[in-house]
């Protein structure tokens, strides 16, 4: 193994994005790069494997033009023995070739079976669920996010099986750019098993970038024999640019153990319930619990209570969280909350004039999205009309929630497209938080935060249950919210095919 | 050194990727010239006659514009209110009447606005200078309107599906203030203001022409002399066009073109004036339509 420290300069229209100094990447090594999003973790991905954009970047590398790492013979090596597995796969794949074509197009036509790797990665393997993947066309909406993932990192795969079976010397570069954020536990862990059993058959030099830290609990538990290969940073925002530093894994499995289950309260009558057998999308989606029991029960969510709803990729969490919250339309579903009972005929207004920013309200899963960019930060809590957020001082009060005295001042003025991922993220949170609603639902809540923030966060939420309000959490940081909340207040959500009438 | 720290004039770097200021200066400053070629050169009364025509035309151009804008924003906001209140047979005769209006060439539509105007006129409905204006500039917004509505119209439906929208709407923030305050004012000024300027060239050019169509008259009792005088007006009287005959001569004979600048200035300046604006309008235009990226 050899170490190669960077220094790279990142900035685009004038403003510098990244600014790292000495960042290592050792060859014959998994590097994983922790942080929050929208820092700079990609850009230095993409700059170390040679694909930054000259005509949207302007980098540096090593105190040179970014052209001439580019164009060295090392970099071009190892791009061409290596992959690069784009965060957005849907920027990845080609929306006018089928996802079979393009298991085996280009390098990867060389490999025995270009849907071995993939078989691996899918429930079933080759019999399972891939074989009527495989004449699709990628749209937007099919495959899933999580189905596209996993067929894009089976292309890495697969060109890491054609360097071994041709007997290559390991050279190559493999940039995995959140390669789970779409995945849920089970699918991920079968990834990052995946991953290291080529690696222990020929080590390759891997960058893992993402900020799912509950990673480093199942890589100390199932892998620890390649302890010695493995190296973790984070990418922090310092000053206005990122900086790296060596990440301690040992300081999150300690939090980690140290996280105790939050009581369920049930005594009380539930705010929300929610009847198993919504009918949409052609799917009939249902809760279970994690230690079986009845059967089809329905999801209570009870003053001051923190449940979980929990599923994999695709089933359908989300969709069920705007059903609940009025913003789609299924088929049939049954609701109740505060002892009214909903379902598909009930009118729209009606959550629009009694539930919405009274009785509950949501945070959306991408805070990019969910907020909008052109607002300043004062702007988007001040829209909420609360008392509470009148003035500065109160903005400063509610804004120091989650973020850091320091900068706060600095951050009431900025627009919203000036944030990073995590920061953005903690606005949309305390957003919804600070309407102060019996209930609120969050979706994936930890999504784009860093180790800090997703202390500060949980820190939160402990508080915002004591005050008596409830919280119906959805998110696939399972390694977190399965110590976090109680078993009583875990619900699992399944989909089905409706019966042939 | 990185081209972000290349070394650049105050002036160029100011400018840099910004050409709707650099025409909009360039406008200012060739309507400044004209004024001062005009002031040393042309005769007292007829400076004052270009002088008011400049002053009548813009001012009732900009009036179209900010009538444009006031209908346009309204007719989409009350699209988009009977659209999501599901009011569809409010909605398609609306629609349908929206149509109607649009099916009719602009400038029949405005020849007939001025016919009311003129009426208007006779009957002493419409006393002052001013209120003339306002009058035909409400005809031209009236042609005018419906490409504002369509944007803000275009705007709405492109926000409306994005998370942001359904975020604030959960929230309990009003369907009124998302669309106004977060969607127009935070997201869309800079599409509104492409298309205000964009409106302003039409404006001009409509007002121009309609008034260069009916220089002949449009009643025994009313004519162009008692609307206010315009550019285009002023492009149709006797001593303009032969200004502008001029320059067909200095075609062929070169010994006129020193003449033009001087003794044909009335014609000239007007000319100039009418097409250097529009020129430079709609290179504005262009110019926050790239610099906008829209």
């Amino acid at each position: 193994m050899s170490r190669t420290r960077y220094d790279i300069r990142i900035a685009a229209s004038g403003r510098v994005l990244v600014d790292t100094h000495g960042f290592p990447l050792e060859t014959g090594a998994v590097t994983f790069l922790f942080g929050e999003s929208g820092i700079g973790k990609s850009l230095i991905g993409k700059a170390l494997y040679g694909i930054l954009d000259p005509a949207e970047f302007t980098a540096e590398v090593n105190g040179e033009p970014y052209a001439l790492y580019r164009d060295s013979p090392a970099a071009a090596a190892a791009r061409s023995a290596g992959f690069f597995v784009f965060q957005e796969p849907s920027t990845h794949l080609n929306p006018l070739a089928t996802l079979g074509q393009q298991l085996g197009e280009g390098t990867l036509r060389r490999a025995a079976d270009p849907l071995a790797a993939a078989a691996e990665l899918f429930p079933g393997g080759s019999q399972g669920s891939l074989p009527r993947l495989l004449p699709v066309y990628p749209g937007p909406h099919r495959p899933s996010g999580g189905e596209k993932q996993r067929l894009l990192v089976s292309m890495a795969f697969t060109r890491m099986d054609i360097a071994l079976a041709a007997g290559e010397s390991a050279r190559g570069l493999y940039v995995f750019d959140e390669p789970t954020g779409s995945l849920d536990r089970e699918a991920r862990d079968r990834f990052l098993d995946r991953l290291f059993a080529r690696f222990r058959l020929r080590h390759e030099t891997i960058l893992l970038v993402t900020h799912d830290y509950g990673m480093i609990a199942y890589v100390r538990s199932r892998h620890r024999d390649m302890e010695s290969r493995f190296r973790f940073l984070e990418l922090t925002l310092s000053g206005g640019s990122a900086r790296t530093r060596e990440f301690d894994p040992g300081r999150f499995l300690s939090w980690l153990a140290a996280q105790r289950h939050e009581p369920a309260e049930t005594a009380r009558p539930p705010l929300l319930r929610v009847e198993s057998g919504i009918s949409v999308y052609g799917k009939i989606l249902a809760f279970s619990r994690p230690g079986g029991g009845r059967a089809a029960p329905a999801l209570e969510v009870h003053p001051g209570e923190l449940v979980y709803m929990k599923a994999g990729s695709g089933v359908g969490k989300t969709t069920v969280a705007k059903i609940v919250i009025g913003l789609e339309q299924a088929s049939r579903f049954r609701i109740e909350i505060e002892g009214v009972r909903l379902g598909e005929v009930s009118p729209r207004r009606y959550w629009r004039r009694r539930l919405w920013g009274r009785t509950m309200t949501m945070a959306f899963q991408h805070a990019d999205e969910a907020l909008n960019p052109k607002a300043s930060v004062a702007a988007t809590l001040r829209i909420l009309s609360r008392p509470s957020l009148r003035g500065r001082d109160a903005l400063r009060a509610s804004l120091g929630r989650l973020f850091d005295a320091d900068e706060l001042d600095a951050l009431i003025d900025k627009k919203v497209w000036q944030l990073s991922g995590g920061q953005k993220q903690r606005l949309n949170l305390l957003r919804a938080l600070a309407l102060e609603t019996p209930l609120v639902i969050l979706d994936e809540p930890l999504s784009a935060l860093d180790f800090e923030s997703i202390d500060r966060v949980l820190g939160l939420l402990r508080e915002v249950r004591a005050r008596g309000r409830a919280i119906l959490l959805i998110s696939h940081n399972e390694d977190i919210f399965d110590r976090l909340v109680s078993p009583a207040s875990i619900y699992l959500l399944s989909s089905s095919e409706p019966p042939a009438s | 050194m990185s081209p972000e720290q290349a070394p650049r004039g105050r002036i160029t770097g100011l400018l840099s990727g910004r050409r709707d200021i650099l025409w909009g200066i360039l406008w200012v400053g060739g309507i400044l010239l004209c004024r001062a070629w005009i002031g040393l050169k042309l005769n007292a009364p007829a400076r004052a006659m270009v002088v008011d025509a400049s002053i009548h035309t813009l001012w009732g151009a900009l009036l179209a514009v900010v009538l444009a804008l006031l209908l346009g924003w309204g007719t989409a906001l009350l699209l988009h209110a009977l659209e999501s209140g599901r009011r569809r047979t409010a909605r398609i005769l609306l629609s349908f009447a929206l149509n109607l209006l649009r099916s009719v060439p602009q400038i029949v539509g405005l020849l007939i606005g001025y016919v009311i105007v003129t009426a208007l006129t006779l009957n002493e409905a419409l006393a002052s200078e001013a209120s003339r204006i306002a009058a035909t500039s409400a005809v031209t917004a009236l042609f005018l309107f419906q490409e504002v509505a369509d944007r803000v119209t275009a705007r709405i439906r492109h926000y409306a599906a994005t998370e942001f929208v359904d975020a604030l709407l959960v929230c309990g923030v009003s369907p009124r203030v998302i669309v106004n305050r977060e969607i127009l004012l935070k997201n869309s000024m800079a599409y509104l203001v492409q298309k205000s300027v964009a409106l302003f060239g039409r404006a001009i050019f409509l007002i121009c022409s309609i008034d260069f169509i009916v220089s002949v008259g449009l009643s025994t009792e009313v004519s162009l002399a008692n609307l206010p005088v315009t550019l285009g007006s002023l492009l149709a009287k006797l001593d303009s066009k032969q200004d502008i005959l001029a320059i067909g001569t200095a075609l062929t004979d070169a010994s006129v073109i020193p003449t033009l600048f001087v003794e044909h200035l009335q014609g000239i300046s007007v000319a100039f004036l009418i097409v250097y604006t529009l020129l430079c309008v709609y290179r504005i235009a262009n110019g926050l339509t790239e610099r906008y990226r829209l």
